[in-house]
């Protein structure tokens, strides 16, 4: 089972660290966006919170070629969802004195763009799918995760928790992929070794 | 199978089903002038809102006007069958793409709101703790399908049995926020917006909350509906646009149409927004998955968009118009303005077919097609 866990300040892929060389928090993503020579410089125009789940699915799918892109799925589990571009968009319009509401960052202000984004990188037409939870509850990201697969068009999953909370708070993700041979109670223990303390 | 036992629809032409199908049978559009100036936006728009002092007070607790708006459209769904809302066993599941982000604008008073609603888990909480339900809700924020996403969502769950019966609510209000934002996006029509029309000139925006409730069954009742199918699937192509070939529609419409015969399907009742995109891209998605003789309808013109609710509100309003056996006319489209030839319905149509598909799709590229079957057999 292929994982990836992302913290504020360390990278834990397939559960043998990533060199991050100390950055910490977004620093650390675009540190890893270089050192790993994704050309895709879209990723500058991305938010945070897409910024975390495409480091995060670059890492975790490699090379793309175990991808069946008709028949994998997407789903994204957090608990903040935009609420970072909702703020900086905000600032944008709050002022009649200064209100210069922009297409490019109001289009980051949906929970589901992540997903988006991943789709359009690896070439994936199954389903996307983002939801947002009160607390990490193990059992309901997994059950969330695993319910993509009750589509008999789709084999496969990528996803799990992802969260990037307000301002400088730390962000988290825990993702995995999963097909229809991956035992529920496996994934649940996965995000049992790994708990997430929401930043709220 | 999973059956839907109640729903409500709370928006500008009514507070209950019944009473906004009414006014949309009867032809009556929700849509009207709001000024900029009113709003705190740059330009004067088009847009449906609700007259919450119409509706009943539920609680000495704050709450936000669009957790008012929910609270009521489930209350009244709730009213119309017997279900155990407290049990353990019954799920909430909020679809809505902004929630509460009013409380964000500076410029809105709430301060008698706790800040921390303004996440959507937090509302939905709210929402469930004052119907007595104890189980942790589940938010579904997938762009304009979250309505869909949400129903999908909701029969999985039932059919894995891991819930018995859901509440379903669909909520997005009017705000500062969506308005500019649309309005940044050039997607708003100046007027009265017009589905597949040659002459359509973008969206209006609307506000709603709209509720289905659906529980497990093994035996299915004469005229009581059922959700058959549900597909989701991404275009992988753009994160604020559609697919030019319809892809993530297409895929949708073929896993729910699979297998039938079109002339069994009265109508597809589509997203059908009133941008220029959208509508071409909906009639290709339609004509590649060989449903070009299928009725198509849209209800954008009778109350907006109304985002996080139009999946579940338009769902009822399908369910309803098939109940009278008719399909509701595309309110605001006379030329046909698509590319492809596809049967758009602009008058009330008679129809003895029992099975709709709702269509629709959303930012981030997804897509997501409903298949809905009423019973008629005893």
């Amino acid at each position: 089972m292929r994982n990836i866990v992302i913290d504020n300040d360390r990278i834990i892929l397939n559960n043998q660290p990533v060199d991050t060389s100390e950055t910490i928090g977004q620093a650390m993503l675009t540190h890893v966006y270089k050192m790993c020579g994704f050309a895709y410089p879209k990723f500058y125009k991305m938010d945070s919170l897409c910024r975390l789940g495409f480091i995060a699915t670059e890492l975790l799918l490699g090379d793309k070629t175990e991808i069946d892109g008709d028949s994998h799925a997407i789903v994204a589990i957090g608990y903040s969802g935009s609420i970072n571009t909702d703020s900086r968009y905000c600032e944008t319009i709050c002022d009649s004195e200064n209100y210069f509401p922009s297409p490019s960052v109001f289009v980051y202000t949906l929970a589901n763009i992540v997903t988006g984004e991943i789709a359009i990188r690896n070439k994936i037409y199954g389903e996307t799918s983002s939801y947002l939870i009160d607390s990490f509850d193990s059992a309901l990201v997994t059950q969330l995760l695993f319910s993509a697969l009750a589509d008999p068009t789709i084999k496969t999953v990528t996803g799990g928790w992802i969260d990037a909370p307000a301002g400088d708070k730390p962000f988290s993700l825990r993702f995995v992929t999963v097909g229809r041979d991956t035992s529920p109670q496996q994934i649940i223990e996965f995000f049992n070794q790994h708990p997430v303390e929401i930043n709220r | 199978m999973v059956e839907i036992i109640g729903h409500n629809i709370t928006c500008a032409l009514g507070i209950t089903s019944e009473s906004a199908y009414k006014e949309i049978a009867s032809g009556q559009c929700g849509i009207s002038l709001h000024k900029s100036s009113s709003h705190g936006v740059s330009e004067d728009f088009m847009a449906s809102t609700v007259d919450t002092r119409t509706l009943p007070s539920y609680s000495d607790q704050p709450m936000t006007r669009l957790e008012h708006m929910a609270i009521h459209s489930i209350t009244d769904a709730l009213a119309r069958c017997d279900i155990d809302i407290t049990s353990p066993d019954t799920l909430f599941i909020l679809s809505s793409t902004k929630g509460n982000i009013n409380l964000l604008d500076n410029n809105t008073t709430n301060s008698n709101i706790h800040p921390s609603r303004v996440n959507m888990p937090v509302m939905a909480t709210f929402i469930a703790r004052h119907f007595g339900n104890s189980r942790q809700p589940i938010v579904v924020s997938n762009a304009c399908i979250s309505g869909l996403s949400a129903l999908i969502l909701a029969k999985r769950l039932i059919e894995t049995r891991a819930c018995e019966t859901a509440v379903v609510v669909g909520a997005d209000e009017l705000t500062r926020f969506t308005v500019s934002g649309f309005q940044s996006f050039k997607a708003l029509s100046p007027k009265r917006c017009q589905p597949f029309d040659k002459d359509r000139q973008g969206l209006n925006l609307g506000e709603a909350t709209a509720t289905i409730i659906l529980r497990h069954t093994d035996n299915p009742t004469k005229d009581r509906w059922y959700l058959d199918a549900g597909s989701i699937h991404n275009d992988a192509n753009h994160i604020s646009g559609p697919s030019r070939v319809g892809e993530g529609s297409y895929r949708a419409l073929t896993d729910v149409a699979d297998g039938l015969n079109p002339h069994d399907i009265a109508v597809i009742n589509t997203h059908g927004t009133a941008t220029l995109y959208n509508d071409e891209m909906e009639s290709i998605a339609i004509d590649r998955a060989g449903l070009s003789s299928v009725n198509v309808n849209a209800y954008k013109g009778y109350l907006g968009h109304t985002l996080g609710a139009a999946g579940i509100l338009e769902s009822i309003l399908s369910m309803m118009s098939i109940d009278n056996h008719t399909i509701l006319p595309t309110l605001g489209y006379h030329d046909i303005g698509v590319s492809r030839p596809i049967n758009i319905v602009n008058r009330p149509l008679h129809t003895d077919a029992n099975m709709f598909i709702k269509l629709l799709s959303g930012f981030g590229g997804c897509n997501a097609a409903a298949r809905f079957r009423k019973e008629v057999v005893s």
